[in-house]
Formats: structure tokens, sequence, C-alpha cells
């Protein structure tokens, strides 16, 4: 007989819970437990065995918001259970098509449908997901205007309601002369209908006009697409987005068929409302971003695909992708690459190609990152196409050398257009000598295109032979490049985050990376892991080796210089600290002096085998990016964010020569191996060729849809590889 | 012992959302998540209005995705999913307001915001995970309650959930001591089968 004041068994216990003991036995356990507190929290562990169940539970009598909440009327609203005492709406009918117009009050003269609040109503304009839009006139300030009034059937929903109100309120805050200017939002007397109150657009609406055209010329395209793009741009700027861009909101005023963009954050009352009737988002998503399609948050960049997708359909005369069924579009968005666009429209300039499969990027930092961008992208195109007579298809065919003479007025004129809209530094060069303009517009193609798609490109660096090319990506990967076969030999798994350099020794028998993660690593060139890895307490922006490939210097974001010794292990050989971030270091081809610059806006000199300070030079206005010696060591080239170059002699300290080369702030600088040339890159997205003592610009290679981050001459100078935030290498034959 | 004829057993619910004709799956999963995702929202700070708006949100792209696309499941769980959709758009909530001066009268938006963590870090994975939890324990309950005597129900609810001392319960539900202790420990292994069988579903 057990005796109660010893403790049960633990299977007993088990038991015990499973209520498979004996009677008697199970009234002696619980008699146990009156006093053993022992038993009492064992009995509680073997049942939660080992979870944190009993933790869980606690309190969650307090966890249902109390009655008054909001939560209620939009769980009821999402069609979740609700209990019988929660506060009820009436519930929402089935989706009429037809929307009364009862919350309308008697009209005061026959000619109008109503009256709502001081406006009398005319007729209906249309009938959107969330409501109807009416023509009215506004008896106070005597104008006509578009009213769209909250579907009745919604107004009833608080969330609905109060969701309009605040979209509508937002949009009131943007003006812009490319969007459809809200004047205010009210509510009606009676049932407390809120309606907003618009500026009255008479024209068409894109999607009008397209049924009729179908394909626009190529200037109306840019035209539009410039126009919207301002408009957004604006909306952007108040934190606003869209979600919603398709040609039905996009409308067109007479006389000049002025963009006015419409219905700014009303896609999410209508989805909130199809959510309401139909637990479901339908509609046909023809221009969704994938992220959209994906249920992801939208931001600006969606608008931008989805203006992309736009005026992909302006060009091709259907949109870029195409499916029988909501779901099945939604697919070929998230999935599927759109058709090219040459191939339904061969007339398309490839600029206009290039740069609406940018923005039609899956991903989207591939995309063209701004509104503002993309406006002054097209705004810029808009005038060169402005200034011919006739349509020309190839924008930058008119540079080429054979039909130079026959354009030369042509050149002249885009001058113009350029000195109009402020972008002359961006790609024109005045010939000093001579009294004739000129455009130095290199006719030149790349002679390859490296496109990693997958972001932005930090660094390229040539490997001694020229043959191969290694590129940072902003994934995180290192990528390898054939160049003559424009094919990836390898793809190093590198770094985690951006990778911000990646350099060939020497030699060429060893690779250099280093990334966003803090390390610096080393690789044969072949071989998939790194044989060294270095680590330095913030992201490492630039490294440069030493001739005879023993030493590696490296510059971080937290100001940090390090020289690590190939040959060693963990530890740095030396290590200093400068103000700010470092961006870039190079090393005089004697491997005696290295040049560091970054944020502090200055260019200092350090003695390669001591780190200490020789020479600071003093005068780029912002921060550097960009450092190259001359290869006899006597000069060193910078360039930065106040859009020039400086070169400087690097024994007296003196600033030689500066010249602004760049319409944007300067990214990158090479000297060319013979010392003659100097190639910059820059925000703009050109890669110029400037002549090293004279300063002169000798071509401007354009290609790059985006800010240039990096250039690199190849070790013969015949080439120049170039790359940036549009994800391609670019590589030019030097004339 | 699991609960066969539970509604979560038919098929996963995932798999029963992907079909967009299904209200009752949907209606399940709004049963299910709203709670996690509202909950999680006020334990990071906004009001019970902005709370119920984000849930409305969240819900509204869950709807949107997965009627439409496979959800990819190598990606991650579902409710991980679920979890970033609502971090970011918590996160993008309290951004807008600071960017919308109009929308912001108060000073707390910034503070708020700086005591987000970054949408792209784990932080607030634990009180999520605890949110659900405290949601499907929530439901088991609901679920098992009739299993039990509405004594020993009642004692297991005074004690582990409501913190009452087993003195106090033993008192009112006028069982002894170790009875109370039992009766709250047969509910919380029943509980615990039972959440295991839901979440199994779930994760399924």
């Amino acid at each position: 007989m057990n005796d109660t004041s010893t403790c049960p068994k633990p299977e007993e216990l088990q038991q015990l819970l499973e209520g498979s003991l004996a009677d008697d036995r199970q009234q002696e356990c619980i008699r146990h437990m009156d006093s053993c507190q022992c038993c009492q929290l064992k009995v509680e562990e073997i049942a939660v065995g080992g979870t944190n169940l009993s933790q869980v539970v606690e309190h969650l009598n307090e966890v249902q918001p109390p009655a008054t909440s909001a939560y209620w009327p939009v769980l009821q609203g999402l069609g979740g259970d609700t209990p019988a005492d929660a506060v009820k709406t009436p519930p929402v009918g089935t989706r009429t098509r037809e929307v009364s117009l009862a919350f309308l009050q008697p009209a005061v003269d026959h000619a109008y449908l109503g009256r709502l609040a001081h406006f009398d109503v005319m007729r209906v304009i249309g009938r959107g997901g969330m409501g109807v839009v009416l023509e009215a006139f506004d008896s106070k300030l005597r104008r006509n205007v578009a009213i769209k009034v909250l579907d009745p059937e919604l107004a009833g929903d608080d969330v609905a309601r109060q969701r309009f109100c605040r979209e509508a309120r937002a949009a009131a805050s943007i003006t812009h002369e490319n969007v459809v200017a809200v004047h205010q939002v009210e509510k009606s007397d009676g049932a407390g209908l809120p309606f907003m109150i618009m500026q009255l657009i008479s024209g068409e609406s894109l999607e009008q006009r397209l049924v009729r055209e179908k394909r626009l010329p190529f200037r109306e395209i840019v035209r539009i697409g410039m126009q919207a793009a301002h408009g957004l741009a604006a909306a952007h700027a108040q934190g606003l987005i869209h979600r919603d861009i398709k040609p039905g909101n996009i409308l067109l005023e007479p006389p000049t068929q002025r963009v006015k963009l419409t219905d700014f954050g009303l896609a999410r009352v209508e989805d909130d409302v199809k959510l309401t009737r139909t637990g479901f988002v339908s509609g046909t998503p023809l221009y969704m971003a994938p992220e959209q399609a994906l249920g992801e948050e939208a931001d600006p960049r969606s608008d931008l695909f989805s203006l992309g997708a736009i005026l992909y359909e302006m060009c091709a005369g259907q949109p870029p992708f195409l499916g029988n069924s909501a779901l099945a579009i939604l697919r070929q968005i998230a999935e599927a690459k759109q058709r090219p666009l040459r191939e339904l429209n061969p007339q398309t300039p490839q600029w206009l190609a290039d740069t609406i499969d940018q923005l039609l990027a899956k991903k989207p930092n591939d995309r063209i990152q701004t509104a503002a961008q993309l406006a002054e992208l097209l705004e810029f195109q808009w005038a060169l196409m402005k200034t011919s007579s006739e349509e020309i298809p190839q924008v930058c065919e008119i540079e080429q050398r054979k039909q130079r003479i026959r354009n030369r007025w042509i050149a002249a004129g885009i001058s113009a257009a350029f000195l109009s809209i402020g972008l002359l530094a961006g790609a024109v060069f005045f010939n000093r000598g001579g009294s004739s303009a000129e455009a130095l517009v290199s006719s030149a193609e790349p002679v390859a295109v490296l496109n990693g798609g997958s972001g932005p490109v930090w660094s390229v660096s040539f490997s001694p032979t020229g043959d191969s090319l290694a590129m940072a990506v902003e994934d995180g990967s290192v990528r390898l490049w054939d160049v003559p076969k424009q094919s990836v030999k390898a793809t190093l798994a590198a770094h985690r985050g951006t990778v911000w350099s990646s350099r060939y020794s020497p030699s060429g028998q060893w690779l250099a990376t280093a990334g966003d993660d803090g390390f610096v690593k080393l690789w044969n060139v072949g071989q998939s892991d790194p044989f060294k890895t270095f680590k330095h307490d913030f992201a490492v922006r630039s490294l440069v080796f030493s001739r005879d490939e023993k030493t590696l210097y490296a510059g971080d974001r937290g100001g940090m210089l390090r020289v690590w010794k190939v040959e060693d292990g963990v530890k740095p050989q030396l290590e200093q600290q400068q103000p700010g971030s470092v961006y870039a270091l190079a090393l005089s081809p004697d491997d005696e002096t290295l040049a560091t610059s970054g944020s502090d806006k200055v260019v200092r000199l350090w003695n390669a085998k001591t780190l200490t300070q020789k020479l600071l030079l003093d005068g780029h206005a912002g921060p550097v990016f960009g450092l190259s010696f001359h290869p006899e060591g006597r000069r060193l080239a910078s360039v930065g964010w106040d859009k020039t170059v400086r070169i400087w002699d690097t024994a007296a300290g003196s600033l030689v020569k500066s010249w602004p080369a760049h319409g944007g702030d300067v990214w990158a600088v090479s000297y060319s191996p013979d010392g003659t040339k100097l190639v910059t890159g820059g925000m703009d997205g050109a890669v110029k060729l400037w002549d090293a003592q004279t300063g002169d610009l000798l071509a401007t290679y354009l290609g790059h849809i985006n800010a240039i981050h990096t250039v690199a001459f190849s070790s013969g100078g015949a080439l120049v590889a170039s790359g940036g935030r549009d994800g391609a290498a670019r590589v030019w034959k030097v004339e | 012992m699991p609960v066969d004829d539970s509604p979560l057993t038919r098929a996963s619910l995932l798999v029963r959302l992907r079909d967009g004709t299904n209200h009752i799956a949907w209606q399940e999963f709004v049963t299910l998540y709203s709670p996690v995702v509202y909950g999680f929202a006020r334990k990071r700070g906004l009001q019970d209005a902005d709370a119920a708006d984000l849930m409305q949100d969240v819900m509204r792209s869950i709807s949107s995705a997965i009627a439409r696309l496979d959800y990819d499941r190598n990606q991650g769980t579902f409710r991980g999913w679920l979890f970033t959709i609502t971090r970011n758009k918590i996160f993008n909530h309290l951004s807008a307001r600071r960017i919308r001066p109009q929308a912001s009268g108060d000073s707390t938006t910034s503070r708020l915001l700086d005591s987000q963590p970054d949408p792209d870090s784990a932080d607030g994975a634990d009180t999520w995970e605890m949110e659900y939890q405290r949601r499907l324990a929530s439901m088991a309950m609901e679920r098992i309650q009739s299993e039990f005597q509405p004594k020993t129900w009642r004692a297991f609810w005074l004690t582990a959930v409501e913190g009452r001392s087993v003195p106090e319960t033993a008192k009112e539900v006028e069982l002894s001591p170790g009875a109370i202790y039992v009766a709250k420990s047969r509910v919380l292994a029943r509980l615990k089968d039972e959440v295991e069988a839901m979440r199994r579903q779930e994760d399924s």
C-alpha cells in the first residue's frame, strides 16, 4: 500500500493525467498533492511536456480587444468569426453594377440630376469599383468640378470610409501640373457620405486613346512617359505611392494632351471593397508590379514598373504581360520575361527599349530607382527628338561619323536643346580650338555588354591579359567574365551584402574582394573558395595590391586603413585611422606612396611602408570617390561629389589642373597605362575619355542607363570597362 | 490524441486558400491570423484603429497573393511570410506617418519608428511567435472546453489563465488543492496535444 506521504512515480503522475489510475490510487495521489509542492510542479511539468504552454495561456482572458475596438468591424468585414456581442455593422450586400444616386438631394433645377452639398450634379462620368464619378457645378466657386463619391453601400464601413478620406486628403497634398488636383474632401449632410472634389479634365484617358490608336508615335510616347514620370515624382516626394498606374488613370488634357494622373491611393480603397465583398482582390492586373502581384508592399518603384508596362504597350500595341485570366497574367508578371519590344515593333529606338526593359525588371532594385531620374532621362531624349523635323528612330545614330556632315545642323540644334534644358555638361563638348560646335559623342557601341542582371556593379577589374573581367555586384557575388565571348566563366559567392571591390593581382594569379560584411578575401583564380580572409569592423570599400603582390591595402567605411600581408595570418601588419569613410585607394607605381580619399573631402598621401601621413591634398568641395596614380607616379587624379577631376603633383602636394567633368557626381577615374589619357565615369551615366595633359574631352561613351560607379583600363590600354547601377559592365574600345 | 474531424485536418489551410472560391478556408484563415496580426501591431505600439487598419491591409495583401500564386514553401514557413508582410507594413505605416506631416501631429511616431526593428532583421520574431502561440492556444481552448467537467475547466481557467491562487480557487470551485492541480494539469496536457495537432496542420 502506498503512503500518501511518499511521492508518486512519474509514470503514475502520467497515468493520473490520463485518468487511467485506479480510483483509490488516484484519490491517494490527489490527497498527496494537496501538500506536496514538488508533485504539484511535477505534474504540470509532465502535462506541458517541456513546452512553454503555461506561460502561453497566462492572461489569455485579456487577449480579446474590447467590444468598442476597431478590430471587430474590420474582422467582420474580412469575413472572420465575430462573437455575438461584438459591434455589428450592417451586412454588405451583393455587388450591384448600378450605383444608386439616391444619396443626392433633389435638384433645384431640372437641368441637374440632383444636388450634393452645394454642388449641382450634371451627369455621371463613370462608375468605378469604389463609387461613382460625377460632373457637377460648384455653386459657390462657380466652376465645374469632378466629384468622386464613395459607394453608399460602403459608407457604412468605417474602415472604407476612413481610408477613402485619408487617401483623398493625401492626394490633395500633391500640387503638380501632371496630377489631377484634389480640391477638398467632404461629407454629405444626410448620410455622411464622403466625397472628393477634383479638377475636371475634359479630355480622354490614355486607355481610350490606345483603344483608338493602338500604337502611338515615339515622340508622343516619350512625352507621355516624361510627364507621367514628373507627376509621379511629385507624388513620391510627398511620400505617396499611386499603386494602380494604368492607362485609365492617365488623363490627357486638351489642347496639348497634357498628362494628368488621377486616383492616387484609391487602389487600396477599391481593394478593400472587393475584399469585403468577395474575400479576394480581383480585377485585371495588366500593369501591376511583381511585388504587388506577390502581395508584397508597393513602393515608388512599383509605380515605375507600371509606367514601364504602359510605355511598352504604347510602343508594342499590347501590354507586356498577357493571359486569359487574372491568375495567368499575374504568373506572367511574377515569372516571365516580356517579349523583346523590338520584336513587336522594330522601329522602337534601342534606348527606349532598354529603358522600358529596365523599368520592367522583376526586382525593384534593378529598375530605374526614382521617377525623377526617369523624367530626366525622358526629358533628355525628348529634347533630342524635338530638334529633328522627322522622326529619328535611332537617336544615337545621328552621331555616326558617316552622317556627321549631313547632320551637323542637327548637332548644333541638339546643343541648343541641351542648353535650354541645362544638360549641356552631360553630353556635348564644344571644341576649344575652333568656333564651330561639334558633338563629340562617340559613335562607338560597346564591344561587349556584360549584363550581370543581379544588381548594381560597384567595381570592374581587367585581368592582366585583358580577356577576363572581374565584376563586383551588389548581390554579394563576383562575376568573372570571358570578355571576348561575353560569357560568365565563374561566379563567386563572395560576400554577404554588396561587394564593393574586386581586383586582380598584378600577375593575375589572385583575386582580392572586399565586401559590405567587412571581409577582405583572397582567391586563387579558378577556385571557388578563398584561401585567405581578413576582417575589418566596417564595410570595406576599397582595395589595392602592391606591385610585388605581397601586400594588400584596404580601407573601410569606418575610416580604418589596414595593411595586410598576403603571406601572414589574421592580424594586419599596420593600421591607421582617418576621419569619415574611406572610398578610394591608390598605390604609386613604386609601391612607396598610398593615396586615400573618402568622405572628409581631402586626399591623403601616406608612406606605404609605415603608414605615416606625408601630404594632404585639399581642394574638393565634397567626398572624393575615385583616385588613380599616373603610371610614372608624379601625378594623381581624383574625382568626386563636386563633379570635377583634379590632377595633383604628388611631390609638391599642389593642384596641377582641374576641370568640371560630368553633370553629376564623378564616381570613378583611371589613368590609361601610358598616362596620356584619363577615363571618368559619373552619375550622369556617361563614360568620358580625356587628354590627361590638357583636360580636353576626347570621347564620350553613352550606353549606361544609370549612374556609373567604376571604370578601368585594360593593361594594354586598348579597352575601357565601365560598370554601374544598371547592373551591366560595358567594354569600350579606345580609339 | 489528435482530433481528426477538425476542419483543419482536411487539407492544409494554405492549399485550400489557393482555391479562390473556398470561403470557409478564408474564414478560418482570417479567424486564426487576424488576432495575431492585430495583437502584434498593438505590441509594436500601434493604436487600436491603426492596428485594425493594418490588419485589414495585411489580410488584403495575403488574399491577393495566395489566391493567385503558389506560395513558395522553400522560402520559409507561411507564418514567417505573413510575419514579414506584417512587419514591413508596420514599418511602412510608421515611416509614412513620419513623411506625411499632416497626418502626424504626435511626436511619438518618430520614437515608435526609431524603436522599430529594421524590417529586414529578425527582431520581433519572438513577439510574433508568442502572439501566434497564444492565438492557437485560445482557439484550442474553445475546442476542448466541452470535453471537461465545468468544475475542472473552471479550476484550470482560474489558476492557469487568470492567475488566481490555488487556495482561492479551491474555495470557489469547492475542490481540494490537490484536485485543482490535477484539474489544471489535465487540461494543460489535453491543450498541449490539441495545440500540437493544430500546429502540425498549419505547418503541413
